[in-house]
């Protein structure tokens, strides 16, 4: 379980530091990292993903975009999502959940919640 | 008979005379007065709406820079609580690591006094591993960077559309070039995006823990909407989704009574 890879993907350099200090601290330390949903989908062709962390609000290609993306392509479409964003009005939960996300975080997090998203996500 | 005036009457004839001839010459000017009313109306109309836009945008920058600075105070006091407390941690390691090393000297003389060695390594173990825990929470805490960022670009957004607005009316009644119309409700050009970064303009740095719950709630819905019929119903979880308010964050009453549906 602690060799799967995950991709944190925000635009914000800071919060993408802190989703990857946190989940080394969880036990996760095989972990990309992408500043937009764009850059997101090209690592997802070219590397090994396992399990994708996004944010919402993006340039160029945003959170909800990236998984529409994913969901759409069959090779990709059981790649579990967790998305961690500051978007908290219940439409957007409702958007993203049809959109094909496995669990939502609303920014400020904790890490406590997002190990257990993580492992809740894992299990099923 | 009263005997008829003809030059009194010749004279009004030529005064009569005189204002036509005034109102010949003025009547061109009259003609563009109106056609400057006629012209300037639309741009003062406009004007007194790009006023009115404006000045509600005006308090909503301004929310909006509140936000920021209730944001960082709340961040910046929870930063030097924990840092408070790791102060102290490390006063307490100091003090274990002091009687430690008191202890081995007595030990060249003295029976080993194991027992309070170890018990002192644990309560310095302890201290570390809080310390460890504190550098982490500060760590968590900086996501503040993230928030402000989106407030303060939501805020800038803001201002920009409204100095946009009074630079197009500018240059309207300087009789400058016009300049394509910009359109301030755009969805995604002044709103939400930006040029670098995209942002929310409901970002805040505040307890969440509700928002969480609506979401955990709706995911769970959904997971359960996802299973066969006859799971479902043994389930009991059927939830009505127009209990709640769709465009705006819901309150706890209305948490609690999604979460009472999945019970």
């Amino acid at each position: 379980m602690q060799n799967i890879r995950f991709l944190a993907v925000d635009d914000s350099p800071t919060m993408r530091r802190i989703i990857v200090n946190t989940l080394k601290r969880i036990g996760f330390n095989n972990i990309s990292e992408a500043s937009n949903g764009k850059e997101a989908l090209a690592k997802i062709y070219s590397e090994k993903v396992d399990f994708v962390i996004t944010d919402w609000n993006m340039p160029e290609m945003n959170g909800l975009e990236l998984i529409k993306a994913i969901k759409t392509d069959d090779s990709l479409k059981n790649l579990p999502i967790l998305m961690v964003t500051t978007r908290g009005v219940k439409d957007d939960i409702v958007e993203a959940m049809k959109a094909g996300v496995s669990s939502y975080i609303v920014k400020p997090f904790s890490p406590q919640t997002l190990k257990e998203k993580i492992e809740q996500i894992l299990k099923s | 008979m009263e005997q008829i005036d003809f030059k009194r009457i010749l004279k009004q004839i030529e005064e009569i005379q005189a204002l036509f001839i005034i109102a010949q010459r003025i009547a061109p000017y009259f003609k563009e007065l109106i056609q400057f009313i006629q012209e300037t109306t639309p741009i003062i109309e406009e004007m007194k709406n790009s006023i009115l836009e404006s000045s509600k945008k005006m308090p909503a920058a301004l929310e909006q820079l509140d936000k920021i600075t209730a944001a960082t105070e709340t961040a910046t006091v929870d930063i030097l609580d924990r840092l408070d407390q790791m102060q102290k941690r490390v006063d307490n390691a100091l003090t274990s690591i002091q009687k430690i090393k008191s202890n081995l000297r007595q030990d060249s003389e003295e029976p080993l006094n194991r027992t309070s060695d170890l018990t002192e390594l644990e309560q310095l173990e302890q201290d570390i591993l809080e310390i460890q825990n504190e550098t982490f929470d500060i760590m968590n805490l900086l996501q503040v960077q993230d928030i402000t960022t989106q407030q303060i670009m939501a805020a800038n957004s803001l201002i920009e559309s409204v100095q946009g607005k009074l630079e197009q009316l500018t240059s309207r009644f300087g009789r400058l070039e016009t300049q394509p119309d910009i359109d301030l409700y755009a969805p995604e050009s002044n709103v939400g995006q930006d040029k670098q970064r995209a942002f929310d303009p409901n970002a805040t740095f505040e307890d969440r823990s509700d928002v969480q719950a609506m979401a955990d709630a709706i995911l769970t819905q959904s997971v359960v909407s996802e299973q066969p019929r006859s799971e479902k119903e043994s389930n009991q979880h059927s939830v009505d989704n127009t209990e709640m308010k769709n465009d705006a964050m819901a309150t706890q009453e209305e948490i609690d009574k999604l979460f009472d549906h999945l019970k």
